[in-house]
C-alpha cells in the first residue's frame, strides 16, 4: 500500500494532449506539484507539456512505482498487461465503464482486470475513481485543476471514499475552510483495494492522526471488523445508502428489525466509529477533529459576549448530555477582577456586550488554565464595535479543546482571510454537536 | 423453525430461562398439569405454520378454570385449521402468566458481519420505533451492557416511575443467546416475548430457525 502515497516516480497511462481531457489533467497535476519524475504514456508520442511521451510503459528504462491509468476502459487490459510485464505493482484505475454500469460487459471487463492483476501480483485502486491525493508530496493524481478545485494544505485527516464526487467536493471544501489533509482516496469499485484495506493502512501512517471516510457498502466485513478491532486512530464515518427500496421476505421480528443500515450503525457505534449523519455533520466534526485535541471528560464552559447564542449554545449542550458545571468560588474571583459588576460568571460566562479583545482574552487565559473544564466554547458575537479580527490572535492561543461561533458578514470576511485553522461555526448548536465528538473520542 | 423438542434442548442445554411450560398434544394430559399451574395460564399453538397466534385466535389468557382450558383448547383447535386446514400442530403449549415488560431479543448470521444480537423493547417500541440495538459477536459484558443503554426505551427499563426490573437477568439472557448463538447450527433465533420484571427474565414464546 504504501507505494500508492509513497512512489519514486509515477507513469500516467492515457497521458493526453487534449487540453481538457481527463488523462492531460492528470499528468499536468503531478507534473507541477509531485516531488518525483512522471512519464506521460500515449501512443502518439509528440511531446505533452514539453516532456517526452513514451508509446507505452515498457519504453520506459526506469523501474516504475505507480501507474495511473486514464484510458478508454476498453483499453485498460491492454495497458494493465503491459505494467505487469513492466513489473508495476502498483496501479490506479482511473477509467470508468465497469461493473458501475450494471452492465454483464462491465462485469466481465472487471472479472478480466481481476484476473490480469491476479497474475502479475498488481494491487489495484479503482476502477471508476477520481485518484488519489497525498499533500505531503504534491501526488496529485486526481484530474481536476487547481482553478477548479482548491486542494488542501498538510495536514492530520487521511480520507477515503466510495464515491467520487464526494472524494472531489472533501478536498474542496476543506481547502476552503483552512483545513490540512494528510491522504484522499478515491477507491471507486473496489476491485481490490477496499475500505477495510485503507482503514488498515491509515491507522499504520504516521502522518495520518485522524482517519475518515464515505462508505456505500463494506465488501469485507470481517476484516472491516478486524481492522475496527485494532485501530487505535479517531474514525469518523458517513454512510450512504441508508434506506433499502423493496420489501424483502422476512421470517421473523429479528430479521425484519436487523436491516442492513440499522447493523451498520450498530457496528459503528460498537467499535468506537462516529458517525457523522449528513454531509454537513461530516465537514463539521472533520472541522474539529483537524485541531488534533481529545476532550478528557465532558465539562464544558461557555464564555459569550451575547446573551441569547449563550443560552441557544447551553440549552443544546444540556440536550445532547455534556455537563456545565458552575466554576468554583475562587475562579469565579479570579474573573470578576477583570469583569464588569454587570457580568455573570456563572456557567455560561456572560463578558458582556462591551467585552473588548483584552477582556476575552483574560477571561480565556483564566478558563483554559484551569482544571475544572474539558472544553471550551467561545461565542464572538464580532458584530460589536468593540471587536475585530484581532481576536484571532487571542483564540489561537487557546490550549484546551475548543470550538468558536462566530457567524455574520464581518466573520465572513475574516475567515476568508485567516491564514492559520480555527474550528469556527457559525451556529452554536454545529459548535457544540463538534464538541461533543471530541468528547466521546477515547484518547 | 426447528421442532419443538428439539428447541426445548437446547433450552435446556443453555439454561435459558422460558416461563414455566407444560407441551402435549393429549387434552387428560394438559388438564393434569393445569392442576399444578399457578393461575391465571396461558394456552396456545405451537405450530411450524402459525406466526401471529394472537390474531387468529390460537392464544387464550386468563385460563383460571378446568372448564374455561377446556374451552380454549376447542377453540384454538378451531381457529388453527379454519386459519389452515394443513396446520401441523406439534403440541398445545400450556403457560404460566408472565408479568413485567415485554423484551424483545434476537440472534441472526448478517450477510456483511457474520452473527449479531439483537435487544429491544418490545410491543410498539421496536414495532413503531425500531428502538432496537445490535451487537457483532463476540460480546463481552460491556458490550451487553452498553447495547442496553443504547436503546432510547432505557429509561423505561433503568427505574421510570419507581418500576424496578432486574437488568442482570437480562444481561445473562443477552450472553446466553450470544454463547448459544456461536455454538449451533442456528441461523436465527427469535425471542418474543420475553417478560422482565423486578425478579427475573421470563421467555415466552421462542423460535429457533436452522
Amino acid at each position: 500500500m504504501e507505494k500508492f502515497f509513497y512512489p519514486k516516480n509515477v507513469a500516467v497511462i492515457g497521458a493526453s494532449h487534449e487540453e481538457r481531457k481527463i488523462g492531460h489533467v492528470i499528468f499536468k497535476n503531478l507534473l507541477e506539484k509531485f516531488k518525483g519524475k512522471v512519464y506521460p504514456v500515449n501512443p502518439k508520442t509528440e511531446p505533452i507539456l514539453g516532456q517526452k511521451v513514451y508509446p507505452s510503459v515498457l519504453d520506459i528504462e526506469e523501474e516504475i512505482d505507480l501507474a495511473i491509468i486514464a484510458v478508454n476502459a476498453s483499453i485498460v487490459p491492454k495497458v494493465l498487461e503491459e505494467c505487469g510485464k513492466k513489473g508495476i505493482k502498483n496501479v490506479v484505475i482511473i477509467s470508468s465503464g465497469f461493473s458501475e454500469t450494471g452492465s454483464l460487459e462491465g462485469k466481465k471487463a472487471e472479472e478480466k482486470i481481476k484476473e490480469i492483476a491476479r497474475a502479475y501480483g498488481i494491487r489495484i485502486i479503482g476502477p471508476n475513481t477520481i485518484g488519489i491525493f497525498n499533500s505531503e508530496n504534491g501526488l496529485d493524481a486526481t484530474f481536476f485543476l487547481e482553478k477548479d478545485v482548491k486542494k488542501p494544505k498538510e495536514g492530520c485527516i487521511s480520507f477515503f471514499t466510495q464515491s467520487g464526487t464526494i472524494g472531489i467536493l472533501t478536498l474542496d471544501i476543506l481547502a476552503k475552510e483552512n483545513i490540512g489533509i494528510a491522504k484522499l482516496v478515491s477507491y471507486g469499485n473496489a476491485l481490490d483495494v477496499n475500505e477495510a484495506d485503507l482503514i488498515e493502512y491509515f491507522s499504520t501512517d504516521e502522518k495520518t492522526k485522524v482517519i475518515a471516510g464515505f462508505i456505500e457498502s463494506v465488501r469485507n466485513g470481517r476484516k472491516f471488523l478486524e481492522v475496527l478491532r485494532k485501530n487505535k486512530k479517531s474514525i469518523v464515518l458517513l454512510k450512504g445508502g441508508k434506506t433499502s427500496f423493496g420489501a424483502r421476505a422476512t421470517s421473523s421480528h429479528t430479521a425484519s428489525l436487523a436491516g442492513d443500515y440499522k447493523v451498520y450503525s450498530n457496528v459503528l457505534k460498537q467499535f468506537n466509529v462516529i458517525e457523522a449523519e449528513t454531509w454537513e455533520d461530516l465537514i463539521d466534526y472533520l472541522k474539529i477533529l483537524s485541531t488534533g485535541k481529545i476532550a478528557k471528560g465532558k465539562r464544558l464552559v461557555i464564555i459569550t459576549n451575547a446573551g441569547g447564542f449563550g443560552v441557544l449554545a447551553s440549552d443544546y449542550a444540556f440536550r445532547l448530555g455534556l455537563e456545565l458545571p458552575e466554576p468554583s468560588e475562587k475562579l469565579k474571583e479570579e474573573m470578576k477582577k477583570y469583569l464588569p459588576l454587570y457580568a455573570s460568571v456563572r456557567n455560561p460566562i456572560d463578558i458582556t456586550a462591551d467585552a473588548d479583545i483584552e477582556r476575552y482574552e483574560k477571561i480565556l487565559r483564566i478558563l483554559d488554565e484551569s482544571e475544572e473544564f474539558d472544553m471550551l466554547l467561545i461565542v464572538v458575537l464580532i458584530q460589536t464595535p468593540m471587536l475585530d479580527e484581532r481576536i484571532v490572535d487571542v483564540l489561537k492561543e487557546i490550549k484546551k479543546p475548543f470550538a468558536v461561533c462566530m457567524s455574520g458578514s464581518k466573520a465572513e470576511e475574516i475567515r476568508k482571510n485567516l491564514r492559520l485553522f480555527l474550528p469556527i461555526y457559525e451556529s452554536p448548536e454545529r459548535a457544540v454537536k463538534a464538541l461533543k465528538i471530541i468528547s466521546e473520542l477515547k484518547a | 423453525m426447528i421442532s419443538l423438542k428439539e428447541s426445548l434442548e437446547i433450552i435446556e442445554k443453555y439454561e435459558l430461562p422460558i416461563v414455566k411450560t407444560f407441551a402435549s398434544l393429549d387434552f387428560n394430559e394438559l388438564k393434569k398439569a393445569f392442576a399444578k399451574f399457578e393461575k391465571p395460564a396461558v394456552l396456545k399453538i405451537y405450530s411450524p405454520d402459525i406466526a401471529h397466534k394472537t390474531e387468529i385466535g390460537c392464544l387464550v389468557s386468563g385460563i383460571y378454570t378446568l372448564s374455561q382450558l377446556r374451552k380454549a383448547y376447542k377453540s384454538i383447535l378451531g381457529n388453527t385449521f379454519s386459519f389452515n386446514p394443513n396446520a401441523r400442530i406439534e403440541a398445545f403449549l400450556l403457560q404460566e402468566t408472565a408479568h413485567g415488560i415485554e423484551i424483545i431479543v434476537g440472534a441472526k448470521r448478517d450477510t456483511t458481519f457474520g452473527n449479531i444480537i439483537l435487544f429491544g423493547l418490545g410491543g410498539i417500541y421496536t414495532e413503531v420505533f425500531e428502538d432496537v440495538s445490535i451487537r457483532v459477536l463476540p460480546v463481552d459484558e460491556n458490550q451487553i451492557d452498553s447495547m442496553i443503554k443504547q436503546v432510547k426505551s432505557f429509561r423505561i427499563l433503568s427505574g421510570y416511575r419507581g418500576k424496578k426490573f432486574n437488568l442482570n437477568a437480562l444481561k445473562n439472557l443477552l450472553f446466553k443467546v450470544s454463547t448459544l448463538f456461536e455454538r449451533e447450527e442456528i441461523r436465527e433465533i427469535d425471542l418474543n416475548p420475553v417478560f422482565l420484571n423486578e425478579k427475573e427474565a421470563r421467555i415466552v414464546d421462542w423460535k429457533f430457525y436452522r
